[in-house]
């Protein structure tokens, strides 16, 4: 596998060596970086190891022919799309019977963040603040607990009594809607 | 308040050892936060995380391990695909022999289906054009059949009328219907007079529509082989008098735009800053005929208008890039090596026609110009990976690194 000092390039440089340059090593680092990942995500979905395992090859493998196909602007996120939509469809071939199967289930949550720019550091502070009262208890108190007192999940877990995944939970849900309101605040102005 | 901040930072998805550690909890706090502060913004690796909880750690490392080995042994066939295909010389792909001969060759094969796609399209305008000049010219002597009738129509009154137009339309021409004469002369190649009968029966000046006499008096004249100009003048009385030839002239109008537009894009294209006027006529020298179609004339300026509007917009887009390159190598040759690297990272974000090498050695040359070795080590591995620089960005490599 490779060995080179490619693997300190960034995706859209690996990408651009991989289709334009034809270099398996690029391709080999990407494999590197996101197949683990990508066999995560299929064992949320199939909860089979060697399914997994199966499924995990043949998103890589469809990668090789898609990626000279498709303009690709932020490869981690098509990359999870690709796995997720490759998952559904094995469980939807697997079980004719299968209704509709949720992506995000209840205690999961939407990002944004990968899907749209980062947003910039200047960030204005006060508004932040502003909007942070606007959430609720829980999810201000994961908030602050994480971002401010830098408080791993399992101290809040300890300090609040909530479980893992309502931890992480709320952080998420709490992230997502701090930046709804700062966008309300922006629009309103 | 300021660490707040921390929670719109993006990074690096989570490796395999990160996750793995976090998982049997081998981790020391501060990494365990990193990752953690990582989860809470990337759907991927939470998602992963949540999968990769509820299977064997174990397991999991010796799947991910034979994964490996399986895409190690993918990729190096991919690489002795690459190779054959670079072995095999150009020339052996006229040999037939074997299964497939040549067609198993991509690019010939293409070319092959390219070639028979141009005749087929060859074929169906050229029948798509015989079909559309015969349909015309059937019309037009539906028109002169529909007046003999009429004539017909008008003999004396003690007959039927059927009786009356089997006796009257006698002639050779009329014996049989049109149609069927068209057939005829289109399975003979397509006579040069046709339907030369039906035409000197009945002089289409009586009861022919305008439109239609008018094309037919010009027609003949073009076929007495006149001269070129009188050609031309008949043809734009034609467009300008009639509603058929309005709409031609507009579309010889939309085609006079267009043909401007593809001249000026040939030619190197517009300048930034000289953009096509879509204003008004006047402006661009166009001459419009007053006629009762205004506004017919009006809807297709308005349309030559919208697509020359949008030919500026790409046009300015694909410049922009164009200007960014080589205003980026004029400030490097300057000197000004930070504005220069201002441009030539969004030349390189959108190259248009550029070759992203070029803009990626000029640039590295800018990073390390001002001290920004890890940007320009970056930008020289791609180019020594393989490109036309790939001697230079290696010594470069080399140098940068001791």
């Amino acid at each position: 596998m490779p060995s080179s000092n490619l693997k300190n390039l960034k995706d859209d440089d690996l990408i651009y060596l991989f289709r334009d340059k034809q270099s398996t090593e690029a391709f080999g680092i990407l494999y590197d970086r996101y197949a683990h990942l990508v066999y995560g995500v299929c064992m949320k979905y199939l909860k089979h190891p060697e399914n997994s395992k199966d499924a995990t090859m043949q998103i890589f493998e469809k990668l090789m022919k898609d990626i000279p196909r498709h303009k690709i602007q932020i490869f981690k996120a098509w990359l999870y799309r690709v796995a997720q939509n490759h998952c559904l469809m094995i469980l939807r071939a697997n079980n004719h019977q299968t209704k509709s199967v949720d992506i995000f289930p209840e205690n999961s949550v939407e990002y944004e963040d990968t899907m749209h720019p980062v947003m910039e550091k200047e960030v204005q502070l006060d508004k932040m603040e502003l909007a942070l009262q606007h959430l609720n208890l829980q999810q201000k108190q994961c908030i602050e607990l994480f971002y401010l007192e830098k408080k791993t999940y399992t101290e809040i877990m300890q300090e609040t009594g909530f479980t893992f995944m309502q931890v992480k939970s709320h952080i998420q849900n709490g992230k997502r809607n701090l930046k709804t309101l700062m966008n309300e605040n922006l629009n309103h102005e | 308040m300021n660490k707040i901040n921390d929670i719109w930072t993006d990074s690096a998805c989570l490796s395999q050892s990160q996750l793995i550690g976090y998982i049997r909890q081998t981790l020391d706090r501060e990494e365990v936060y990193v990752v953690e502060t990582h989860l809470s913004s990337c759907p991927f690796c939470s998602d992963a995380l949540e999968g990769l909880m509820e299977t064997d750690m174990d397991e999991t490392e010796s799947l991910l391990l034979s994964m490996k080995k399986g895409m190690t042994e993918t990729l190096s066939k991919q690489v002795q695909i690459q190779q054959g295909e670079n072995i095999v010389p150009k020339m052996t792909v006229h040999s037939s022999s074997g299964n497939g001969g040549f067609l198993k060759n991509g690019k010939i094969r293409w070319s092959l289906a390219a070639g028979i796609l141009f005749m087929i399209a060859l074929g169906g305008y050229s029948v798509f054009s015989y079909i559309r000049h015969y349909r015309e010219e059937l019309a037009l002597h539906k028109g002169e059949g529909k007046s003999s009738t009429e004539t017909a129509y008008k003999q004396p009154d003690d007959r039927e009328a059927g009786e009356i137009i089997h006796l009257e339309v006698k002639p050779d021409s009329f014996s049989e219907p049109v149609e069927k004469k068209a057939e005829k002369s289109v399975a003979k190649g397509f006579a040069k007079e046709p339907m030369k009968g039906t035409r000197t029966e009945e002089p289409l000046t009586t009861s022919a529509p305008p439109a239609i006499a008018e094309e037919s008096k010009m027609q003949t004249e073009v076929a007495e082989n006149k001269p070129e100009t009188v050609k031309d003048e008949i043809a734009n009385n034609y467009e300008k008098e009639t509603p058929v030839g309005n709409y031609m002239q507009n579309e010889k109008q939309k085609a006079v735009v267009q043909k401007s537009i593809s001249k000026k894009s040939s030619s190197g294209g517009l300048s930034r800053n000289q953009n096509f006027n879509t204003q008004a006529p006047a402006a661009n020298q166009m001459s419009y005929p007053r006629n009762n179609n205004d506004n017919n004339l009006q809807e297709n300026y308005s349309g030559i208008q919208q697509s020359a509007s949008k030919y500026n917009n790409n046009l300015s887009e694909e410049d922009v890039d164009t200007d960014n390159y080589q205003r980026g190598i004029e400030l490097y040759n300057k000197g000004n090596y930070k504005r220069a690297i201002r441009l030539l990272e969004r030349a390189l974000k959108n190259p248009g026609g550029i070759d992203t090498d070029d803009i990626r050695y000029y640039l590295a040359q800018a990073y390390l110009k001002t001290g920004k070795t890890k940007e320009a080590e970056d930008l020289l591995t791609i180019l020594s990976a393989n490109s036309k620089y790939k001697k230079s960005a290696t010594e470069q490599l080399q140098r940068s690194k001791k």
